[in-house]
């Protein structure tokens, strides 16, 4: 253990960064801390704000400023490498190398988590007692786990970085080449490859992970408007491997690093020559790749030089030496032969890509694919229904299939022959990402451009594939789902629990029909929420609201959100919903009459332990009533009973619910019906559930009109609403 | 004991220490002299474990000293170019010696703060540049190291305070039985501390020895003799350097004085002086007797 860690070093390194710390501090609870007491404040200048759920994105401020926090940190903690006389120091108390850069190391973490978590728990408790915000611990603690990879991530470059050059200066000019050039070179590369060859995908080449998604700084302003970063495992265990790596690397070179490397701006000449020339690379690749794309020669000219003044200023400034700066000039060579050799690579690639071409014996089966994200991190996730999501990259062994790609597969490598891939204008053409598998064993992608017929056609052939209706006649699995409602009409249920038995009831009575039974039930319910009876009156509607994601064995991630409505003829099911929305009326049923019955004025009271009895056995508490008016293609939506509002009068929801109850039905008439939901609160994820919904039978009496109309505050009198 | 073996160090193409072999016994205070760029700061980081040798080894009671915290937790480096932590006082430095070394004490700190007259509260920065030193010599001392190495220590200290210092080294090792070895490019400034030299010159130990050896083997001798007579008249004598002006011949000799003295008194000469060298001196003869020119070393 001493040889990684020391109790007294890590003191010490706490301390020697107290000051950064406490910058960091300041930084991360003003960032965290500004958005909830901003929200707080206008709440009470405006007598309250919209209800909102929290999310990351509450928090996304602090994520880009940890890109620049944690690298001053290192900076501050690891500067005696810049320094002789500190270098010294270091190098000479009797402490093994490593175990200074592990205590220094966990010091400059303690700091960063500590000040992260403090400003995170500022911030909870900030939006924990704003009533508008329901507030969930899990979003702090996910940032929490995800704020600390980042950090941890960046440092490992800062790090690498730092052990590798002797300057503030160079530090920072490294940090950035490991960080951001690396990635920035390998976007020009793969963009100069896409251009040369538009049929080839490299988000299937190993070039991948070069991509935009599997950089997480990229992913710290991701989560400004798509969490779905969080469960993007891939991201996750590259930027985990990639994070290992480099520490692992950073030991090895603080091992080996020479105390005299101090004030140098690189360990040694190789390196210094490596940096600068990376440093100019992605200047040099554009300036190219411009070239290649038809950019003029006013273009080349200022981009060389500006690419040269690029290079003598990285020596310059990191050497500070005029004559070893004009010294490095044979070295401009380096930079211009990487950018040769890349395009060399691409041209070869095309080559062998263009020389790639089948006839339809050669081709097992054909499948289209979803493109991932490759590349653009900030395109839109991929979202069907589930059957879709299971069945649209199923492959056709078809020898019509197989015949249709062969020859489109040969019109395109003529196209890029012939540079009009792009630039040539084809009427009902599509591109699609095509998978073609050899009989040799051997799998090519392609991006090809295609007729629309022979898209449909293709289609058509995997929709009368074997393994089509097998796959499109599967239920989501449990692992699948990661969000299930039990719904009745357009109205959320509430307890999680029984949806899931009621799932599983469903299933069941599912899995006992036969293939037709399920083809025609998917064919009848599962593709229209909206089921009407045969008579064409709108059925009594119970169904499911499905949500989930998977990863299909092609590592394309998919979501899905579905509907499943419970057919009559699924008599279980039926007979459970039946039960629970009864049990969940009579609850309320109860409730409204303790209400009238009792003392309080509010159906809801902290105090009214006995008014509210038959609700907090769920532990949750009544909300207040909701009124939905179907009128054509419009819904008017009301608070009632004035638990939530200071503009209703407590007083009057007694009259009205005295009014009201004798007229609550079970079951909504089908014309000009008035459904009233009743919500509880789930206390445990802080948000508001439906928990049971009547309907007013028959025609609605003068007397409620008035009290409806007497009581609600809105603009437009529910009477004038009501014929 | 210290001891380096055939050690080279070399910074890219410029050889720092060549082949050098050196052996420094425990519980003395060992002076290293050389000019500029001789070596001594690259040999002091050496064997303080900062420096990986290229070549050769340094161990320190047969354990070497690079990466090896066992050994290095009984030395402590006050470099030429001094380190303190930004913003801190002594007392702020006191505590980051006692988090590195197990043997500081707080009490001898104190002790020697009082003594140094420096306030220990006060921010270093507002020190001066001898003050600094001295600061840094307190804390090295307070560590209470078997090895103190001290890099051009007595830059920067005014008299009063250079003999301060070297007083208080002396009794360190003294006292605790402790091994100090001090570089400096002045001899003088050695001189009257130290018990053994050694002369760095283009990374190599070029001479060393025991101080107190080397004062009282060479000696200046003045003689004169009523009758004409030549250099062969000291024939048998160890002589570094004979002048002769008239009938007074001056001459540096080596061997024991007592013996020389008898001897010259046997030869009845009119006039007989034996008079002892400085160091300095000794350090001039000794070199032109290696073929080394004295000013070219130091």
């Amino acid at each position: 253990m001493k040889n990684v860690f020391d109790r007294k070093l890590y003191l010490v390194g706490l301390k020697k960064c107290k000051l950064v710390g406490i910058i960091c501090g300041i930084i991360l609870i003003v960032c965290n801390a500004l958005a909830p007491v901003a929200s707080l404040v206008s709440g009470m200048m405006n007598g309250g704000n919209a209800e909102t759920t929290l999310s990351a994105s509450n928090y996304a401020v602090a994520s880009p400023m940890l890109l620049i926090l944690v690298p001053m940190f290192f900076l501050s903690m690891f500067s005696f490498l810049n320094h002789r006389n500190e270098s010294d120091f270091y190098h000479s108390i009797p402490f093994k190398r490593t175990c200074i850069l592990g205590s220094f190391t966990a010091a400059i973490f303690t700091w960063v988590f500590g000040t992260l978590f403090a400003s995170l728990l500022l911030n909870g408790i900030l939006y924990a007692v704003d009533p508008a915000v329901h507030f969930s611990l899990l979003v702090p603690l996910q940032l929490f786990a995800f704020f600390a990879f980042i950090s941890l991530y960046v440092g490992s470059f800062v790090l690498l970085a730092m052990t590798l050059t002797g300057t503030t200066v160079s530090n920072c000019a490294v940090s950035l080449i490991l960080l951001f050039f690396v990635r920035i070179i390998s976007a020009i590369s793969i963009g100069m490859l896409e251009s040369l060859v538009p049929i080839i995908d490299v988000a299937y080449s190993p070039l991948r992970f070069m991509s935009t998604r599997y950089w997480l700084p990229a992913a710290t302003f991701r989560i400004f408007y798509d969490l779905s970063v969080f469960r993007d495992v891939g991201l996750w265990v590259y930027s985990a491997v990639v994070l290992i790596a480099l520490y692992a690397l950073s030991v090895w070179c603080f091992h080996r690093r020479r105390s005299e490397s101090a004030g140098k701006s690189a360990v040694n000449r190789v390196l210094q020559h490596a940096f600068r020339c990376a440093f100019t690379l992605p200047l040099a690749l554009l300036t190219v790749f411009g070239v290649m794309e038809g950019a003029g020669a006013a273009f080349a000219v200022v981009m060389v030089l500006v690419t040269l003044m690029f290079y003598y200023l990285y020596e310059l400034v990191t050497v500070k030496k005029l004559r070893q700066t004009l010294l490095s000039t044979p070295f401009l060579l380096v930079p211009a032969l990487c950018c040769a050799l890349i395009v060399g690579v691409c041209h070869l690639t095309r080559n062998t890509v263009l020389r790639q071409s089948y006839t339809a014996d050669q081709i097992e089966s054909v499948r289209f694919y979803r493109d991932s994200d490759f590349l653009d991190a900030f395109r839109g996730r991929i979202v069907y229904t589930y059957e879709l999501a299971k069945t649209d990259d199923l492959s056709v062994s078809d020898p019509e299939a197989c015949e249709i790609v062969a020859d489109t597969l040969d019109n395109n490598i003529r196209m890029v022959r012939s540079d009009s891939f792009y630039g040539v204008y084809i009427p009902d053409s599509r591109i699609e990402n095509v998978e073609i598998r050899l009989k040799s064993g051997k799998t090519l992608r392609r991006i090809l451009r295609m007729t629309s017929s022979d898209v449909s056609r293709i289609d058509q052939l995997r929709q009368e594939s074997d393994g089509y209706a097998e796959t499109y006649l599967l239920l989501p699995s449990d692992e699948e789902i990661t969000s299930l409602s039990f719904c009745e009409n357009d109205s959320e249920a509430v307890r999680k629990d029984a949806d899931r038995e009621l799932w599983d009831t469903f299933r069941s009575e599912y899995e006992e029909l036969s293939d037709e039974e399920k083809l025609a039930y998917k064919n009848k319910y599962a593709k229209d929420m909206y089921v009407y009876l045969d008579g064409g009156g709108l059925a009594d509607k119970f169904y499911f609201s499905v949500s989930g994601a998977f990863y299909d064995s092609h590592d394309v991630w998919w979501t899905f959100g579905d509907w499943y409505y419970i057919p009559p003829e699924f008599e279980r099911t039926r007979s459970l919903c039946a039960e629970r929305t009864q049990s969940e009326r009579d609850d309320v049923r109860q409730l409204i009459q303790n209400f009238i019955d009792g003392e309080y004025d509010d159906l809801f009271d902290e105090n009214a332990k006995n008014t509210n009895t038959r609700l907090i056995f769920d532990g949750d508490g009544l909300w207040n009533g909701k009124a939905v008016f179907p009128r054509g293609d419009y819904e008017y939506y009301y608070s009632s009973t004035g638990s939530t509002s200071a503009e209703n009068d407590p007083k009057k929801g007694k009259a009205f619910f005295r009014t009201l109850l004798p007229y609550l039905t079970d079951t909504p008439e089908e014309d000009n019906y008035i459904d009233f939901d009743f919500f509880v609160l789930d206390e445990e994820n802080n948000t508001w559930h439906h928990y049971a919904i009547f309907g007013l039978s028959g025609d609605i009496p003068d007397e409620l009109k008035n009290a409806l109309g007497g009581h609600w505050y809105n603009e437009t009198p529910v009477s004038a609403i009501l014929k | 004991m210290i001891q380096a073996e055939t050690v080279t160090m070399k910074f890219d193409s410029f050889v720092a220490l060549n082949q050098l072999n050196c052996s420094i016994p425990d519980g003395c205070v060992y002076g290293l002299v050389g000019s500029n760029g001789a070596g001594k700061s690259t040999f002091l980081r050496l064997i303080s474990g900062v420096y990986r040798p290229a070549e050769g080894k340094i161990e320190i009671d047969g354990q070497a000293v690079y990466e090896n915290p066992d050994v290095k937790k009984q030395i402590v480096y006050v470099p030429d170019e001094l380190y303190f932590l930004p913003q801190s006082s002594m007392n702020r430095m006191a505590k980051l010696y006692a988090a590195v070394y197990e043997t500081f004490s707080y009490e001898r700190f104190e002790h020697l703060t009082q003594t140094f007259g420096l306030n220990p509260t006060v921010n270093i920065n507002t020190f001066s540049k001898g003050m600094k030193r001295q600061a840094a010599t307190i804390l090295a001392l307070a560590a209470q190291p078997r090895y103190l190495y001290f890099d051009e220590t007595f830059d920067g200290l005014d008299p009063v305070m250079r003999n301060l210092v070297k007083n208080v080294i002396y009794n360190d090792v003294v006292e605790r039985q402790a091994t100090a070895i001090i570089s400096s490019h002045s001899l003088r400034e050695l001189e009257d501390t130290c018990d053994q030299l050694a002369l760095l010159h283009k990374g190599g130990i070029i001479f060393e020895s025991d101080i107190q050896n080397l004062k009282t083997s060479l000696f200046k001798v003045q003689v004169a003799f009523s009758d004409p007579y030549g250099k062969e008249r000291f024939d048998g004598f160890e002589m570094l350097d004979y002048t002769q002006r008239g009938s007074v011949a001056t001459f540096i000799a080596r061997g024991d004085r007592d013996a020389f003295r008898e001897k010259l008194e046997d030869m009845r000469p009119l006039l007989l002086d034996i008079l002892p060298l400085s160091l300095e001196e000794v350090f001039l003869y000794e070199m032109e007797a290696l073929g080394y020119a004295f000013k070219d070393v130091l």
